[in-house]
């Protein structure tokens, strides 16, 4: 075929994305058709239901002998997709909903996830002081998937591989499976003895493959991170550029977003954990911090026209519980006067959340934020007297989102479940580029939960606006182009 | 309304509701697991929030936002892969699904005619990947064909079973 078609084009990225070798480029081209093409999109829906629905109906798939039909449906109860949901997918079968649904609604009460055996252990814990955690952090507790936020001390923890880790606050941990788990910040050194080989370490940018080893890796929140094979070989494998790298004993390497910097360690040198953020010092590139507070900025939030007035002077309160109209977004202006001509290199925005008192964060799950900035430089103009809910910039009724032909998404962090305090932040280039395209020196950024909430019992995040006793303001740090 | 109404309530929505949307998470998360995964959560959440459904109200529209929701949550927890959507094509294959909802549970019910008029050695195809969930490699061992022609006969049956939809409905009310 060498027309090009894209219904044909399409319909073959499905076949590779349900059978085949899917590989990035394909998702890109995916996308790319469905998004430009309401046919193509409306294909891709039907083709990937119709996925589903075989799925779905494989019971009644093929005209097997009664005989047969039995023995697989015992098969399937007792088999890893036995769980009690899934028997529930076949309301033809009467006593079968009835089976599934109580198992079924019995189980997810009281325990979400009822197959789900144990990923690992923790063993001991010395000086360890935790953060809001999702996962139990007494010794000797087992541990299913999900994160542990150590603030202070060391936590080890073994896996039902056998990998041992230990864990060094001031980190952030997150169990993703028997033999794997997702460093987000912070550093832990790990043994994997001989049957554990394989154990995987996921960073933000790079994911590490043990071969059978000691290692050593720390990450900032960004993900630029810092290995070192202590004994053995490990091997990187980068995210965005594909590499891949085996290292072994005493080799150490920096990741960043862009690329692996091996780095052979000095003979008998300790480890330098963050070599990855001196490297950035070593270049003593230009900085610069800005806050709301300065200059022309301003910082603000609104709140949607049936909210309760819940009101505080030093906080700027965020949420979405769009049932009960209880929407609140914040608004930031950062004065870029004082950058003149430079341009910015790299930026981050960090805020600083604290407890509002109103609402429960332990009835709050897992938040999501996005940042957006405004790219309408006529919206700039915005006063925290004036401001209200239909004429904040990029206005959108949507609590969680904006008016994305006046702004562009920048980034996104996120809250783990209970917590609502505590320092959090996004950086990337998307930020830098908003930075040094904005023509007017005003940039106004949107701070949205795009997590909704129902209810009104869940609680309300704020974070420090100019006012604050205690905690700094937004704040925008920059690395400046030479 | 008592406690115990709400959850009979409850659990006869779902029971109508869930295959489809079942369905719906995998046309955005084509991965069994991870989509079976997503769906629990997001029942887990629907229960939770049943509180704030409005009996008489499109059960199938709000589960279908919770799910999607669901759906987004997943993306975020998994972190970056290479190989995830990205958010403006999750939504836009949300929107696609939502408004189509309809006529893909119509299409879900003409699919068995079609199977049916299926070749044997084409159901057993499906059989083997879709019951039994086997990769096309061991298919490939236990049919004696290659990988290759069972990926060709796989990507045909679908094509296959579409265009016998498509016409079906058709036939069943004429445009």
């Amino acid at each position: 075929m060498n027309q090009p078609d894209p219904k044909a084009e399409l319909l073959e990225l499905c076949d590779r994305l349900l059978d085949g070798e899917f590989t990035p480029e394909d998702r890109a081209r995916l996308e790319a058709l469905v998004l430009g093409d309401a046919d193509l999109r409306r294909l891709y829906v039907e083709t990937l239901h119709l996925h589903a629905a075989l799925r779905q109906n494989a019971p009644r798939l093929s005209d097997a002998p009664l005989a047969e039909i039995v023995a697989t449906s015992l098969r399937d109860v007792r088999g890893p997709e036995g769980r009690g949901y899934n028997v529930l997918r076949c309301p033809r079968w009467p006593m079968q909903i009835a089976a599934g649904l109580a198992i079924g609604l019995g189980i997810w009460w009281f325990t979400p996830r009822p197959a789900e055996r144990p990923l690992a252990t923790l063993v001991e814990t010395n000086g360890a002081r935790w953060e809001n955690s999702s996962l139990p952090t007494s010794p000797g507790s087992a541990l299913h998937a999900g994160r542990l936020r150590l603030a202070d001390g060391v936590a080890r923890i073994v896996f039902q591989s056998g990998a041992e880790v230990s864990l060094e606050g001031d980190a952030e941990l997150e169990l993703t499976g028997p033999n794997a788990c997702f460093l987000h910040s912070g550093a832990l050194t790990a043994h994997v003895p001989e049957q554990a080989k394989g154990f995987v370490v996921g960073t933000a940018n790079a994911k590490l493959i043990d071969h059978g080893t000691d290692f050593g890796i720390s990450t900032d929140a960004a993900g630029r991170a810092q290995v070192q094979v202590l004994q053995g070989e490990v091997e990187l494998q980068h995210g965005r550029s594909g590499d891949t790298l085996r290292h072994q004993t005493r080799e150490s390497t920096a990741i960043t977003a862009e690329r692996f910097s091996p780095t052979k360690d000095k003979a008998d040198g300790e480890p330098d954990r963050y070599a990855f953020a001196r490297t950035t010092t070593a270049a003593r590139k230009p900085m610069l911090a800005l806050t709301t507070a300065g200059g022309s900025g301003d910082a603000a939030y609104v709140v949607s026209p049936k909210s309760p007035i819940h009101y505080s002077d030093t906080l700027l309160l965020v949420k979405n519980a769009p049932t009960t109209s209880y929407l609140r977004k914040a608004l930031l202006r950062f004065d870029l006067t004082p950058l003149r001509e430079r341009r910015v290199a790299e930026a981050s925005l960090a805020l600083n959340f604290e407890a509002t008192g109103f609402g429960y964060a332990s009835l709050t799950d897992e938040c999501v934020f996005a940042v957006y900035g405004v790219t309408d430089d006529a919206q700039d103009a915005w006063s925290a007297e004036t401001l209200a809910w239909e004429n904040a910039p990029a206005f959108s009724a949507d609590a969680g989102a904006v008016d994305t032909t006046r702004a562009v998404k920048l980034g996104t962090f996120t809250t783990p479940r209970g917590v609502v305090s505590g320092a959090f932040s996004i950086e990337g280039e998307a930020l830098a580029d908003f930075l040094n395209a904005d023509a007017n020196r005003r940039a106004t950024l949107v701070v949205v939960r795009e997590t909704v909430q129902q209810g009104n019992t869940t609680a309300v995040h704020g974070f420090a606006g100019n006012r604050h006793p205690t905690l700094a303001p937004p704040t925008l740090r920059l690395t400046l182009a030479e | 309304m008592s406690p115990p109404d709400r959850a009979e309530e409850f659990v006869f929505l779902l029971a109508r509701h869930e295959r489809l949307l079942g369905a719906y998470v995998m046309t955005m998360v084509p991965h069994p697991q991870d989509a079976d995964d997503i769906l629990q959560e997001a029942k887990v959440v629907m229960w939770r929030a049943f509180g704030k459904f409005e009996p008489g109200t499109n059960f199938g529209a709000w589960a279908r936002k919770v799910a999607f929701h669901q759906v987004l949550a997943f993306r975020k927890r998994k972190h970056r892969d290479r190989l995830d959507f990205s958010e403006d094509f999750l939504r836009a294959v949300a929107d696609e699904a939502e408004s189509s909802a309809d006529r893909l549970e119509q299409r879900e019910r003409v699919l068995h005619e079609c199977i049916a008029k299926l070749p044997a050695d084409h159901r057993e195809a499906l059989d083997l990947r879709y019951r039994e969930g086997l990769s096309l490699e061991d298919m490939a061992a236990r049919l004696g064909r290659t990988v290759g022609a069972l990926y060709r006969l796989l990507s045909r049956v679908r094509a296959v079973l579409h265009e016998c939809v498509t016409q079906n409905l058709n036939r069943h009310e004429p445009a």
